[in-house]
């Protein structure tokens, strides 16, 4: 980082610092033209802790891959929007680094509940649930977050949408370096058909 | 195109020709297992079938005249 522009404001009084805006408008913090803190003129302040991806159809392909995900991310969701594929294969999340996705070392298990009842253990990635159906239309959230250190641990839970199931999973691994990307996919590698995903970002 | 990629920052989709790998192809007995009726439903098609033990069908149908369905 270069050198900072330090603007002192009123700096040697004990007194604080007012900002005042001379009309009903709101008060902006902006950097790099994009507003980061807003106090609106009814008192209410909003800072954004979360900030979206693209949402992208999940209506082909084996794989999407979100990638360049800002370092310092602590906390990842992963919103499924009836998300379906030509398979009968759970959904899967893997994570990486610069250096790739890692493909291996998870500690991971799903589930699914309703009218039956199975798991199963995956060290190829996160796993979203266990088993599914053709028609199954994946909606919820997942989300992934870091204990520090590089270790990051996944929640799910999913419902099928069109059938009385629910999916749950967990997981952890420890990565190499820091996390900028992340892929679902299938643990079968069958052709994602209707739906859409996006994933959503906190620090 | 078998891939999609979303540069989170930018927005960009590009799309790649490399499919995801297959890590577990399902056996027969795990796609039944998902699918199989409820162990609730098949127990109640026995009971209607007529083939328990008159001690425990007798237990079902004193559940079942407790609370009748409406």
């Amino acid at each position: 980082m270069g050198d900072l522009m330090t603007c002192k404001i009123n700096a040697d009084t004990s007194n604080g610092l007012k900002f005042v805006s001379d009309t009903s408008g709101a008060v902006e913090i902006q950097t790099n033209g994009t507003t980061v803190a807003t106090i609106n003129s009814n008192g209410t302040v909003v800072i954004p802790t979360v900030t979206n991806g693209t949402a992208v159809a999940t209506t082909s392909g084996t794989a999407v891959d979100f990638t360049s995900i800002p370092s310092g991310v602590k906390r990842i969701s992963m919103m499924f929007n009836q998300v379906s594929c030509n398979g009968t294969a759970p959904r899967l999340i893997q994570i990486g680094t610069s250096s790739g996705l890692v493909t291996s070392g998870y500690i991971s298990s799903g589930s699914h509940q309703g009218a039956t009842q199975t798991g199963a253990q995956s060290t190829a990635g996160f796993l979203c649930g266990n088993g599914g159906a053709v028609g199954d239309k994946t909606v919820g959230i997942v989300t992934i977050q870091t204990l520090g250190s590089n270790i990051w641990a996944m929640q799910s839970s999913t419902a099928d949408g069109t059938a009385n199931f629910t999916k749950t999973g967990g997981g952890s691994i420890t990565l190499g370096g820091v996390l900028d990307r992340l892929r679902l996919s299938t643990t079968s590698g069958a052709t994602f058909d209707h739906g859409s995903v996006n994933i959503a970002w906190e620090y | 195109m078998a891939r999609k990629e979303i540069n989170v920052m930018t927005g960009e989709i590009t799309e790649h020709a490399d499919d995801a790998p297959v890590i577990h192809v399902q056996t027969p007995q795990e796609k039944r297992a998902y699918e199989y009726p409820s162990i609730g439903d098949q127990l109640d098609a026995l009971y209607h079938a007529g083939v328990f033990p008159t001690d425990m069908a007798n237990a079902i149908k004193a559940i079942k005249d407790k609370y009748p369905k409406e």
